[in-house]
């Protein structure tokens, strides 16, 4: 007959007993996963910026943590991605007009290619002269939990995020640079002056098109 | 914090937790090994309900927008089938295979970029809504839920798809027990399995379910596409693809009705079929370029 | 089968072959694994590219077979096509043998008066002995098949009693609605391929089109967007008219995933785009040719004369090019893409209503030519500009749509019938003998065999004990 249970079997257990090994299975593994429930929070201002190390175009091992106690300009970006091919231009503007001050901008390539190749003409067409790291394997990319490109943090002086752009900016405009600007005159601000904002348009490789 | 991501690692260790049970009980022979599987097979349907409970709060619409919450879908609707399966005829250890394959899943949307995990709002081709849901909806401000034929050829695309996987694991004990009684071989593991006729007659009511499902799912994304784009039929890789899969379930119920094509071969085609459905999930999504790119 | 040899015809002979060949079941299996398997061909291998492209992919000689055998526009090669007809032969052709049969057998299923002993043949059958007498048997047996759901008809021989019960004859047909189902989805797509057309017209806001092939016009009123609070695209809308006959027949807003319908052709929301040759509204600000300096600058809506402040002059913009370039050859300019690359704007230039100088005026290039040559103090800048947008529409005749959806509804019938509904049949056999009533049960399922077996179980168990537990 097709629906004997296995008979063959000892061991069983009442069914309190069942439902406590259940109930204690549920309830450890809840702690364990609370435990760790920073990495379901997003990336956004008001947290801390993540350190992380990667190699530049001259084959160099670069960490995040090198520029602590500056504003840093942290940008993910790719090579096929015209919006931003578009602010390329304005952010070696922003870092020449910047210089001298405690800034830096660190922009990560997510390029798949790890040679580089593509990203060293880039930078070389540009005459781009900040920091460019290469994450090829997208590890960072998933640490900072980024959609698409361009998506730039700007961290403070005590590595807190201050602000999270989506997209492509024209970072020539003051109205882009009000952040940067307050906080390498008036210093950093207590985590909870930071307002994370939401999504917005122009951002490649997103799930949405048309914008 | 998101909590659909944390239902979701909850559910990913439940259905490991689940699957070592299964196999602790396939092992040992012990009961209460069995009882608790069962027992934590309910508590990670009744999870993954949740992620996808949260991921409709979260997102504002129906949860089957992309690849990650898609995945979900098709873990529930082959932990629903199963449990199903084992209330009306209690055979644990095709817990085992079936397990295996949920945590599989588990894992294979846990390792997609966080791209897919975000949650975003649905861009103009994916909001097909059914105008009389809106309708009845809106009287207690909940329109944004209401569902279209999109989420409709979704729902019952994936619940066949669960089907599927249950016949999958069915046709592999198949030919497993089928070897071993050609053979006249004994083996203590395999012995437990049930017999190759009755492996063959619960494939095919898994797949008496997948099958509708599927068709039902076919058509009404050819509906979609009609109202999206003008053509409910494109032969993109996506939607060839799910055709290939029906051409192959086809062939499997006509199999089970001729001479020569029953047992075996119907088994090779069952899980021939699944193999499909993999593909046409993973395949046509990250190696074949097309306009159903499933995002 | 019996076959008259003499009187036949080598073309009979030969139509019978052919008949008896679609008739089978293997052909069945062997077709739709082949259709699998071909298809699978057809997404690896990208439709619709150029030979060049193959060559590049698979190398020159397999470049050449995918395009001899049309392997590069797969679905709609003959070869293909020849498959699709095949498994539609195969389909009317079993139909055709197998359903008569059926359908006789269904309507003549009812057996009144049988011999007992069949029970016993049946691969599900089961015995019980009760110790009630015929009559209490006979009324428990009647009452389980009607709490069942059963059709029920009996007779009786002297001390034997007949039950004969059925449910769900409807099954066996759910086999011919879905293959009838097939052949209208076959048949629908086939004549949607043939008499159907597909076309895309992208239209500026304003302007209006000629419908191909159908008699009337299209007017784009409006285009907007819809947005999130947070900026990402919700929807497009195109707010459309139907022009017909020279009077407005419909308006109507349509947005992607609603369309309009309108005599057979329907409108599709698609994309939209920044017009290339139109915008709203350009900027324009005068130039201190001097210093450099350049004024605020005036809003002027395309086609609308405005006066430039500080100057004595006033523009009217006629001409937009998004991508400007000069043909030498034909001495013309157009648009070299449709990409706002070199964005440039055709201005009328008016001093005290006179016409002075209509030069294009480029937004990249401010001053590469002086747009007042006798001017030398002031020259006109064109410094930003909001673009027209235009709907991109898809325009769609298919009348074999309606076809493929009443096959599909066929089908979704079918399915019920096949797959959820099953084809019971039992029969019963009660006899007292000695005071206690022989109740033989058994009958057939058509599939689903374990629940025939619980059915079984019920039945006999509730004769035994009547639903009462001991």
């Amino acid at each position: 007959m097709a629906d004997t249970v296995n008979k063959d079997e000892g061991g069983g257990l009442p069914k309190a007993a069942i439902a406590g090994i259940v109930i204690a299975v549920v309830v450890v593994v809840a702690l364990v996963v609370l435990y760790g429930r920073k990495q379901y929070e997003p990336v956004n201002a008001g947290q801390d910026a993540l350190d992380f190390t990667l190699t530049d175009l001259n084959g160099r091992q670069v960490s995040l943590n090198n520029f602590r106690g500056k504003v840093v300009f942290l940008n993910f970006w790719a090579t096929w991605c015209k919006p931003c091919e578009e602010e390329m231009p304005s952010m070696q503007s922003l870092y020449k007009a910047l210089e001298g001050r405690p800034f830096e901008i660190v922009a990560v390539s997510v390029d798949k290619d790890g040679t580089g190749e593509a990203v060293r003409a880039y930078a070389k067409k540009y005459g781009l002269t900040f920091t460019i790291l290469l994450d090829k394997n997208g590890a960072i990319k998933e640490m900072y939990k980024t959609t698409g490109v361009p998506e730039t943090f700007i961290i403070d002086q005590n590595f807190v995020i201050a602000e999270k752009v989506w997209g492509p900016k024209d970072w020539g405009q003051r109205s882009s640079l009000t952040t940067i600007i307050d906080l390498l005159q008036s210093g950093p601000k207590p985590r909870d002056a930071y307002k994370p904002l939401k999504a917005a348009c122009g951002v490649c490789g997103a799930t949405l098109t048309g914008c | 914090m998101i909590l659909s991501l944390l239902f979701f690692t909850f559910s990913f260790v439940f259905y490991v937790v689940t699957t070592l049970l299964y196999l602790g009980h396939w092992a040992f022979r012990k009961k209460w090994l069995g009882q608790t599987a069962t027992a934590m097979a309910y508590i990670a349907v009744f999870s993954t309900t949740m992620i996808l409970i949260m991921r409709a709060a979260e997102s504002g619409h129906a949860p089957f927008s992309n690849l990650y919450e898609s995945m979900v879908l098709f873990v529930w609707a082959t932990n629903v089938g199963y449990l199903v399966l084992e209330y009306k005829h209690r055979q644990r250890v095709i817990g085992v295979f079936v397990m295996a394959i949920e945590s599989l899943a588990m894992l294979s949307a846990a390792l997609l970029p966080y791209k897919f995990k975000s949650v975003e709002p649905l861009n103009p081709a994916l909001q097909n809504k059914w105008h009389w849901m809106a309708d009845i909806l809106r009287h207690v401000g909940l329109e944004k839920y209401a569902i279209g034929w999109l989420d409709f050829h979704v729902f019952t695309t994936f619940i066949g798809y669960g089907a599927f996987a249950i016949s999958f694991g069915l046709g592999i004990m198949y030919l497993v027990k089928g070897y071993f009684e050609d053979r006249g071989r004994r083996n203590a593991f395999v012995d437990i399995f049930p017999d190759t006729s009755m492996l063959d007659e619960l494939s095919y009511r898994a797949i008496a379910w997948g099958f509708p499902f599927l068709s039902t799912g076919i058509i009404s994304g050819a509906i979609w596409a009609d109202y999206a784009w003008g053509t409910y039929w494109s032969w993109d890789p996506k939607e060839t693809w799910s055709l290939i899969t029906w051409l192959i379930y086809a062939a499997y119920l006509h199999a089970r009705v001729t001479r020569g094509w029953r047992g075996k071969r119907a088994a090779y085609l069952a899980v021939a079929g699944f193999l499909a459905v993999i593909f046409l999930y993973w395949g046509v999504s990250f190696i074949l370029p097309g306009l159903h790119a499933y995002a | 089968m019996a076959r008259e040899n003499g009187g036949r015809s080598w073309l009979g002979a030969a139509g019978s072959n052919v008949w008896y060949f679609f008739n089978s079941l293997k052909l069945t299996i062997s077709v739709l694994i082949s259709l699998a398997v071909v298809s699978i061909l057809g997404t690896v291998i990208e439709q619709n590219k150029s030979a060049g492209h193959y060559a590049g992919v698979l190398g020159a000689k397999w470049a050449k077979v995918v395009m001899l055998l049309h392997v590069n526009n797969l679905f709609h090669s003959w070869w293909y096509t020849a498959l699709l007809l095949a498994l539609a032969a195969n389909i009317v052709v079993c139909t055709f043998e197998r359903f008569p049969p059926k359908w006789k057998s269904l309507l003549n299923h009812k057996q009144e008066k049988f011999d007992p002993r069949i029970i016993e043949k049946f691969a599900h059958n089961r015995s019980v002995s009760v110790s009630v007498d015929a009559a209490t048997a006979n009324a428990r047996v009647g009452r389980v098949f009607k709490k069942m759901g059963f059709n029920v008809i009996t007779s009786n021989d002297g001390g034997d009693h007949f039950f004969y019960a059925w449910k769900g004859a409807l099954s066996r047909l759910g086999s011919d609605l879905t293959h009838v189902s097939l052949l209208l989805i076959l048949a629908g797509s086939i004549i949607g391929s043939y008499a159907g057309y597909k076309d895309y017209r992208f239209i500026n806001v304003g302007d209006t089109i000629e419908v191909p092939n159908a008699g009337f016009k299209l007017r784009l009123d409006n285009f907007w967007i819809d947005q999130y609070d947070t900026g990402q695209v919700k929807q497009y809308n195109s707010l459309v008219t139907v022009i017909d006959g020279g009077k407005e027949a419909l308006t109507k807003q349509i947005w992607v995933n609603e369309p309009l319908a309108y005599k057979g052709i329907r409108f599709y929301q698609s994309d939209y785009g920044m017009a290339w040759d139109k915008i709203d509204t350009a900027y324009i600000a005068p130039v201190k040719r001097k210093t450099g300096d350049t004024g605020a600058p005036v809003p002027v809506k395309w086609g609308t004369e405005e006066k430039l402040p500080g100057t004595r002059y006033s523009v009217k913009v006629t001409g937009y090019l998004s991508d400007f370039a000069y043909d030498e050859k034909t001495n013309s300019v157009g648009s070299l893409t449709p990409e706002p690359n070199n964005p440039a704007v055709r201005i009328e230039i008016y001093n005290a209503g006179r016409l002075i100088s209509a030069p294009w005026i480029f937004l990249k290039y401010p001053g590469i030519f002086p747009a007042i040559p006798a001017d030398q103090d002031v020259d006109i800048a064109f410094t930003n500009y909001k673009p027209t947008l235009y709907s991109g529409l898809s325009v769609n005749k298919d009348p074999g749509t309606n076809i493929v959806w009443a096959g599909a509804i066929v089908m979704g019938v079918g399915f019920i019938f096949a797959f959820f509904m099953y084809h019971r049949r039992v029969w019963v056999h009660v006899k007292e003998t000695g005071g206690r009533a022989e109740v033989r049960i058994g009958g057939m399922i058509n599939k689903n065999t374990l629940l025939f077996e619980k059915e079984l179980c019920e039945i006999a168990e509730y004769v035994e004990k009547e639903g009462k537990k001991t």
